[in-house]
């Protein structure tokens, strides 16, 4: 909400600078959005435009002869589209230095030299209106300041939290301002002046069917309005709040919704059937045309305004097409009502219109009061600038007056919970200037009820918070101490997910952090078994669902930084995805590490031209010694799944002692070319869910050995789909003192023949109680041989 | 014995010794090293042939020489590897060696500067007393606003725009505070904690604001936690995030699971509080909202309301990055930009 500090003045007597009123706003919890200087240069002028004629060569430019009165006429050039000769418009005279620092000189343009700028209304700082010249009225000074004429003033925007719908006005930023500066409101209602004649009550009546949604309904009768433009001081009030001038009576129901904060509807008393209002439900789905011509849907349920045959206004939210106030509207219907606050929400949310009436109506208005003093200063309004007639009396129709409940306010409570004592009598007196009704109620309890403009008091702690933001939260001290629980262990998690990103990143890999929205197209081709969890209101196509897999969110940062000539790439990212989990209200959200690589694992160097190229020996190894850095144990890595949704053949399964799990390898090209990746990239997704929250194991010391080992190496000659774990596995078996065996070399070649491969062990023996001989050594040795031949076939590459 | 065998004796192994010493003194030229190798370690060399002769003692010489033969094979082929001549070569060609090429290119990893405010976030919460706690993305409409104390149709619902996955029944969640519901339902008071985790919202992704991002929560509840409890915690956390000097300042405002509740503003650590660009010109920068748990989320999550007390507060991890780091668009935190990423 935007307004001018003068009319803010209308209310409080406010003499500090505008800087100052910023300040309380936000002492009491009112953003100020942005305060700006409204200021008419000296040098403006009003001028009247003699003449009007062709620039010679220019279409859209006019060269006009103006007075400003000076002693002779000025030419001056200007393009607006509704200079007219006889018009009186602000002429920018030269030396006119505006609050940019833009100065107006002589200037030729296209040829003509122009002495001065006729200003629009955006010129000058006075609204957005930059359609054409601001036309001042005919009894205006020629060749007078025009700031005589618009006084400086300053121009406050503010934001509102959704629970202070009584600051939605100018009366309700007075009220705070004025509680905070200790100084009264000011009553600005006008009382109306009535002509004599018919009461109102002999020429319309209203009933409510609805009291629940409607709790009351004032409505006032103007005859004879002529509708005309607004007086200038009350479209430029309208214009500073940043709402379009329209006419007098669209005008003055604007200015008293800003006003007094009280939305109104100003109907055609002539298109109003059989004279009569029915605040009513709609009873069945129906169809209304709302006044901006648009055909709605309504429900059963919805609050309707009718007159003695139709509906005539969606009631709180918008009037009906065909009863609006038009040029030949002469009498006017004023409604002025307090409907309910989730009624008019939930149709307003439905039918997706939201108005500044239904925003207001949404957030509680005043059912007392303000109701009251908006219908009177309206009409009386019209009669002063439309030049219409009061009809004697006010239309009220308020079956159950709106009360509100005693809510008991402890001072100790309110020092329980500030942490500061506040004087009983300074709780009271910060209460009243609220306008909240107190009554002592005992030693430690004031009864207070909520003025009924407030529709955010509810409890005790909502009355401690008027006493604390009053009392200013800047001067509640500081507690220097706070209790320190000493019952909780620390966190497994968060050690565990330091120790993994660590462990990475030192190991080279960058970590990032990606989108968990994707689209259902990338899930699909990600993991088309899984069922995502679908977004019933995305934002667009691209994010549409939850991601399933990690994949896609890693390649997409991969096919990022390779088009941006990055060609080695190594990333790592904990994230969460998400499956729907069948029976349950909630999915299921893992927590998943993804590890990618791309390009050189070791960028190309001086001493190692080739650089190393990222595989998935890389991959793999990356994973066991994070697995040993985090303390998960061994890795055990077993045959990828047949048709794997993106790895391809190159791949295998991963796991950990049941608490990791998931799958590494190379990428299948169709899938990085969907994400235009073209290179090779190998990946691994790990499921750490489990091992994050599971309890470490205990580290246990084994003595080192005191002997020493006989090394031995074996180079054997055997079936290419011998995996080397089947080789090492079956070593290791085959004697106790096997402590270690290591592959060292593997080869394919034509020498060996087809389907063979030669793979080199070294393999340590060791006995824990003494120095092995080298005949115990012989044994072994030849114990390994004889397996292999037996187990694998495989002969000594000599 | 054999032949290319020495039965070692005591004198033998001390005269061999000093020979050795003198020999590794005079070697100046690679040639001289490999003639001193083949000399004395070499297969057929001294020292080998004596290691090979200790077989050849009674037991009782073994027990007394095998060791020491082998001890000085030990150190000689250590101390020949180790030679002077080695270093003599190498300062003899310092002229021509070039320490300014680069050094091996080891890979340099990073973690996302997200994390990292995060982890510095939550270290200090951690170092104050509280432990963490987390909870699902996914989330019900009543963790997320029900429990909250969000009444149903208020405008203050709109403060949030949802994503749905079930009309009004499942949504990603908002914000990390219904991971307080969770914490106050599932432990008893006292609870010292943080919340946290990943956020999202229904707006169009802009500089200004990404669809998703990330937040700590806090949460305080105990008999006699007061207002001055949240004042001295936010500010003892703002001093050591931001600097010592830091100051706070408090606006009142609203959510709707604390009451009272505040902004709070912390004191612009780039331009001391005089007004720059990055805290246009206030001096102050909006950090987080807090404020005093209320008594209704208290009592949706079966806390004796007047027994206890507590407060909250929360904060957004982007924003202070973007204002520590100086970005101006959100968006390239989740670029994963390498050449971003490795600022930090
Ligand atoms: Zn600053």
């Amino acid at each position: 909400m935007k307004f001018s500090l003068s009319w803010l003045k209308d209310f409080v007597d406010i003499t500090v600078p505008a800087e100052e009123v910023c300040a309380t706003l936000t002492s009491v919890g009112i953003e100020v959005a942005s305060l700006a200087r409204r200021h008419i240069p000296a040098g403006v002028k009003v001028a009247k435009i003699l003449a009007v004629d062709k620039h010679p060569n220019a279409d859209k430019l006019h060269v006009c002869t103006v007075d400003a009165g000076e002693t002779a006429p000025l030419t001056i050039v200007c393009g607006a589209p509704n200079v007219a000769a006889g018009m009186l418009a602000p002429l920018a005279t030269i030396g006119t230095k505006f609050d940019n620092g833009f100065t107006i000189a002589k200037a030729k343009l296209r040829g003509v030299e122009s002495f001065g700028m006729l200003c629009s209304e955006k010129e000058l700082g006075l609204s957005d209106d930059h359609s054409g010249l601001l036309s001042l009225p005919p009894d205006a000074k020629v060749g007078a300041e025009l700031s005589a004429c618009y006084p400086d003033d300053d121009i406050i925007e503010i934001e509102l939290t959704p629970n202070r719908g009584d600051c939605l006005s100018l009366l309700g930023v007075a009220r705070e301002v004025a509680a905070k500066l200790g100084v009264p409101v000011k009553n600005t209602a006008l009382s109306p002046a009535e002509s004599a004649g018919a009461r109102v009550a002999d020429l319309i009546s209203v009933a409510i069917e609805a009291p629940a949604e409607c709790p009351r309904y004032c409505g006032r009768l103007v005859q004879g309005v002529r509708i005309a433009p607004s007086p200038a001081w009350l479209a430029q009030r309208l214009s500073d709040a940043g709402v379009r001038p329209i006419n007098n009576v669209v005008d003055i129901t604007n200015y008293i919704m800003l006003h007094f904060g009280q939305p109104m509807h100003a109907f055609d008393y002539a298109a109003i059937a059989h004279k009569k209002i029915i605040v009513r439900k709609a009873g069945v789905a129906m169809p209304f045309a709302t006044l901006d011509q648009t055909q709605r849907s309504l429900v059963a349920g919805d609050l309707l305004i009718c007159d003695g045959e139709r509906p005539v206004a969606l009631a709180g939210i918008m009037g009906g097409a065909g009863s609006e106030i038009s040029d030949a509207t002469t009498d006017v219907f004023l409604e002025c009502a307090y409907f309910n606050p989730p009624g008019i929400r939930t149709t307003s949310k439905r039918l997706g219109l939201s108005t500044e009436s239904s925003y207001r109506f949404e957030r509680g208005v005043d059912p007392e009061s303000a109701v009251v003093w908006a219908v009177d200063t309206a009409a009386e309004m019209l009669r002063l600038y439309a030049g219409g007639a009061v009809v004697p009396g006010r239309v009220d129709v308020y079956p159950a007056p709106v009360k509100r409940p005693a809510i008991r306010l402890r001072p100790s409570r309110v020092e329980r919970l500030l942490g500061v004592a506040i004087p009983k009598s300074d709780l009271v007196t910060t209460l009243a200037s609220l306008q909240f009704a107190c009554n002592d109620a005992g030693d430690d309890a004031i009864e207070c009820r909520a003025p009924a403009f407030r529709h955010d008091i509810f409890v005790e702690a909502d009355l401690i918070e008027e006493a604390g933001r009053f009392y200013g939260y800047d001067n509640i001290p500081s507690a220097e101490h706070a209790r320190v629980s000493l019952s909780q262990a620390p966190s497994v998690v968060e050690s565990r997910t330091d120790a993994i990103r660590n462990s990475l990143a030192f190991a080279g890999l960058s970590e990032i952090v990606t989108n968990s929205l994707t689209s259902e197209k990338k899930n699909r081709l990600l993991s088309p078994e899984a069922a995502p969890v679908v977004i019933l209101n995305p934002l667009s196509p691209d994010m549409a669902q939850l991601r399933v897999s990690m994949l896609g969110s890693s390649l997409e940062v991969l096919a990022y930084n390779i088009n941006r000539k990055n060609p080695d790439n190594r990333y790592f990212d904990i994230g969460r995805t998400y499956r729907v989990a069948a029976g349950e209200t909630l999915p299921r959200e893992r927590d998943v590490l993804a590890v990618t690589m791309s390009g050189c694992f070791l960028a190309k160097s001086w001493n190692n031209t080739a650089g190393v190229k990222a595989d998935f020996y890389c991959i793999k190894g990356q994973l066991d010694k994070l697995c040993a850095d985090i303390g998960a144990g061994r890795l055990d890595y077993g045959p990828a799944p047949q048709a794997h949704p993106f790895f391809d053949a190159e791949s295998c399964t991963v796991s950990c002692a049941g608490k990791i799990s998931g799958a590494m390898g190379k990428l299948r090209s169709e899938v990085c070319a969907a994400f235009d990746v073209k290179e090779p990239v190998y990946y691994a997704e790990l499921d750490i869910t489990d091992f994050l929250s599971a309890k470490p194991a205990p580290v246990t010391y084994a003595q080192l050995p005191k002997f020493p080992a006989l090394e031995r190496d074996f180079c054997f000659v055997l079936g290419e789909t011998v995996r080397s774990s089947e080789i090492s596995q079956e070593i290791a078996s085959l004697s106790p003192l096997v402590e270690d065996v290591t592959p060292f070399d593997v080869y394919r070649g034509e020498k060996l023949g087809p389907g063979l491969r030669s793979i080199a062990f070294s393999v340590k023996v060791r006995s824990r109680e003494r120095t092995l001989t080298d005949k115990e050594g012989e044994e072994v040795c030849g114990k390994i041989i004889s397996a292999m031949e037996r187990k694998f076939g495989a002969t000594l590459r000599k | 014995m054999t032949a290319d065998s020495m039965v070692p004796t005591a004198e033998l192994l001390a005269q061999t010794e000093k020979e050795v010493a003198s020999g590794l003194q005079s070697i100046s030229s690679d040639a001289e090293a490999e003639v001193f190798r083949i000399k004395y370690l070499g297969k057929k060399g001294l020292l080998s042939s004596l290691v090979r002769g200790v077989k050849d003692l009674s037991p009782e010489e073994k027990r007394n020489l095998g060791a020491k033969v082998n001890a000085l094979f030990q150190s000689v082929e250590g101390r020949f590897k180790a030679a002077p001549w080695t270093q003599r070569r190498a300062s003899a060609d310092a002229g021509s060696f070039d320490w300014t090429l680069p050094g091996f290119p080891f890979p340099r990893g990073g973690i996302h500067p997200l994390t990292q405010i995060r982890n510095r976030i939550r270290d200090i919460f951690t170092g104050m007393g509280f432990d963490i706690a987390y909870g699902p993305e996914v989330e019900t409409d009543y963790y997320n606003f029900g429990a909250l104390n969000f009444q149903p149709n208020h405008p203050a619902r709109d403060m949030q725009d949802t994503f749905y996955v079930k009309a009004d029944e499942v949504l990603l969640r908002t914000h990390t505070s219904p991971a307080q519901v969770r914490v106050m339902l599932n432990r008893k008071p006292p609870l010292r904690c943080i919340m946290p985790g990943r956020v999202y919202r229904n707006e169009e992704v802009s500089s200004r604001s990404y669809c998703l991002f990330h937040q700590v929560e806090g949460l305080y509840v105990d008999q006699r936690v007061t207002f001055a409890d949240l004042k001295g915690t936010l500010l003892a956390f703002a001093k050591q995030f931001f600097g010592e000097q830091t100051k706070i300042k408090i606006r009142p405002s609203f959510f709707p699971f604390t009451e009272p509740s505040v902004e709070v503003d912390v004191w612009c650590f780039l331009c001391g509080g005089k007004g720059c660009s990055l805290c246009k010109q206030s001096g102050w920068l909006e950090i987080l909202g807090a404020g005093m748990v209320h008594p209704n989320v208290l009592a949706n999550c079966g806390i004796d309301n007047e027994k206890y007390t507590g407060f909250a507060f929360g904060m957004g991890i982007e924003r202070i990055a973007l204002l520590k780091y100086g970005i101006d668009d959100i968006r390239i935190l989740f670029e994963n930009d390498v050449r971003f990423l490795r600022q930090f």
